[in-house]
């Protein structure tokens, strides 16, 4: 199956609000495609009903052919375990555990062993230019820094979906460009998307695909 | 699967809020500990004076002065307990054995003396004072005309055993002397004979034939050895049989004795032990929702990466855990700290004046007796393991408290950003 995500007339409405408005969108496998839109336009909202942290009021959402309405809490924690990565603005590293473990964090409640997941984490903090922090805590890093270990950390359990939501959105646009272009570069590099929500119009050169949002309605460009 | 490197790190790293949870935790089961701990030695404590008698319970009964202070008389404490009595009490549910014992005035002209007649056989009353033997051997039960003396009475008189002692115009071989003040102060004399022999000499006494009627099977002292939850309520039975005049000393009468404070101390230990849980468990779950409050984003994070409710009830769980565990182990050491300050107290008993030998018109008779008892605080079995059970209550409730939390928390709603 080459869709990726696939919504069909996708809602949401809350206190007498709809941040998101009948909205058909795909995504094919390995492109990198962008949400734009002005702060409150719904693109988080959006993002959180594909990533299945919010439920729909109406319509659905299909991660690689699955609908995410069959599935309970727990089932959608699993899918977003095997198939999903998170990138977020504000980073959600765990502030008490190393580089190293932050990357590994996806892994503590499966069954792979203690090492092979060192193994992985610091192979993706190599390629993500970071090894020599492994064993910083994220009170050490400079926010590029861990942003980076959060892709890391997306990346562990071979996702096909990365999910990000304002990955530039807390660094100095130097900055915020190294981590577009590492973002792009896993496109490359491995069979993934990239669903992108950003209000910076510059990361849509990187991207195969563009969206717009705007008050709750999604149109491509 | 819990990551044990992820529970005590965030244990490690958050040590404000672990030494308080530690702390607050450590403080309820220490106040659990100690409340109940003090208790239980006060309950020994009042039992003392009737345990060193061997006695559950003791009843004598007061009646009239004696006319005059010549020969023989019983002092107006101890008025005859007749057999038909003493039967009826033996025969109450709870009681497991009885001992009788005459306690007895002489005021001879060479001087006075406190007689006690005890029945050698028995295992409880002035027959205890077979462990406090000094020199020569205690009363033999086939034997009439043979007396044990108090020690410091026989050093007084110049008396040994081999030597004979007159009372009341009759010859006794002194057989041995005790040291009285090993074992009680109640029922304590200067000279013991037979029980068959002291109550020949008070059935026959004038003195004491001028104010009661004595039968040659009556005594004036019972010690009840009985099962001590049913004290009180022989007590209340006995006072039926014996009627008003009738003075039954239980543990419960010697706690009243030390006043209103240690009545409520002793009534209110359950209430202070559910109390101080209460508290703990309200502020362990406060706590800990608290804790899942504050690491909102944490949780969120485990969501959004694939982690089930479970696993993150598991990990945060396993940390109240160890929390807990700590709690309780600070708490046992609090109890234990406190149990051996609080062993180093001695408390007074008062000894009520009617269950007092010696007459109190004499110097030094009316002074107040008192059993002076260390308290012996310790940590039974049971309470160490109602302070475990305790514990498992409060990590229960925070739980649950944590459990609620977690449910509610929406990670969209935590990790935006806009």
């Amino acid at each position: 199956m080459n869709e990726i995500i696939k919504t069909q007339d996708l809602s949401k409405h809350f206190d007498g609000i709809e941040p998101v408005r009948n909205v058909n969108l795909s995504v094919n496998r390995r492109e990198f495609a962008t949400l734009l839109g002005a702060s409150g336009s719904g693109k988080s909202t959006l993002l959180g009903l594909i990533g299945g942290l919010e439920n729909p009021t109406q319509g659905k959402v299909l991660i690689a052919g699955q609908d995410l309405a069959n599935l309970n809490e727990d089932q959608l924690a699993l899918l977003r375990r095997e198939k999903i990565g998170f990138v977020f603005q504000a980073f959600n590293l765990i502030p008490t555990l190393p580089a190293i473990e932050n990357v590994g964090f996806p892994l503590y409640p499966t069954r792979v062993p203690a090492q092979e997941r060192k193994d992985r984490s610091l192979e993706l903090l190599k390629k993500v230019g970071l090894e020599v922090r492994a064993n910083n805590l994220p009170s050490e890093l400079s926010g590029g820094e861990r942003q980076r270990v959060a892709i890391a950390r997306a990346l562990i359990n071979n996702p096909r979906l990365i999910l990000c939501d304002e990955p530039t959105g807390n660094l100095d646009s130097k900055t915020g460009k190294d981590i577009i272009e590492l973002l792009a570069q896993l496109i490359d590099d491995s069979d993934v998307t990239i669903f992108m929500v950003t209000h910076d119009d510059k990361v849509a050169q990187y991207a195969s695909r563009t969206f717009f949002m705007k008050d709750g309605e999604v149109k491509e460009s | 699967m819990i990551h044990w490197h992820y529970v005590l790190s965030e244990i490690v790293h958050r040590w404000r809020r672990t030494s308080v949870s530690i702390s607050l935790i450590a403080f309820s089961i220490g106040v659990l500990i100690v409340v109940n701990a003090v208790g239980d030695s006060f309950q020994r404590a009042f039992r003392a004076p009737l345990e060193d008698m061997g006695a559950t319970v003791t009843v004598q009964r007061s009646g009239d002065v004696p006319e005059k202070m010549e020969g023989p008389v019983l002092p107006c404490s101890v008025a005859p307990i007749h057999q038909q009595e003493t039967e009826k009490v033996v025969q109450l549910p709870g009681v497991q054995s009885m001992s009788q014992a005459l306690l007895m005035w002489d005021f001879d002209p060479k001087g006075f003396r406190i007689i006690v007649g005890v029945r050698p056989e028995d295992d409880s009353g002035p027959a205890l004072l077979k462990k406090a033997l000094v020199s020569g051997r205690f009363l033999d039960k086939n034997e009439e005309n043979s007396a044990v003396l108090d020690l410091t009475f026989a050093r007084n008189a110049n008396l040994e055993p081999g030597q004979t002692l007159e009372i009341w115009d009759r010859p006794f071989n002194i057989v041995g002397v005790v040291d009285s003040s090993r074992i009680s102060q109640l029922a304590t004399a200067q000279v013991y004979l037979p029980l068959s022999a002291a109550r020949k000499i008070a059935a026959e006494s004038s003195g004491v034939k001028a104010v009661h009627t004595f039968e040659k099977d009556d005594s004036n002292l019972l010690f009840v050895r009985a099962d001590r939850d049913r004290s009180d309520e022989l007590a209340r039975q006995i006072k039926e049989i014996m009627g008003e005049k009738a003075t039954v000393s239980t543990p419960t009468s010697f706690q009243e004795m030390l006043g209103s404070v240690f009545v409520l101390t002793d009534k209110f230990s359950l209430a202070i032990s559910v109390l101080s849980l209460l508290v703990a468990f309200f502020l362990v779950a406060r706590t800990t929702a608290a804790n899942v409050r504050e690491r909102r984003p944490e949780i969120g994070t485990m969501k959004a990466v694939g982690w089930t409710r479970k696993d993150i009830l598991g990990q945060i769980g396993s940390e109240t855990l160890i929390i807990i565990l700590l709690g309780m182990v600070g708490g046992l050491v609090l109890g234990f700290v406190a149990a051996k300050a609080l062993s180093l107290v001695t408390i007074s008993i008062p000894i009520p004046w009617e269950m007092s030998p010696r007459p109190h018109f004499m110097p030094g008779g009316g002074d107040q007796l008192t059993r002076d008892v260390r308290l012996h605080v310790s940590i039974s079995p049971v309470l160490m393991a109602s302070a475990f059970l305790a514990s498992l209550l409060i990590g229960i409730g925070s739980a649950w408290a944590m459990a609620r939390s977690i449910t509610r928390l929406k990670p969209s709603e935590v990790l935006r950003y806009e």
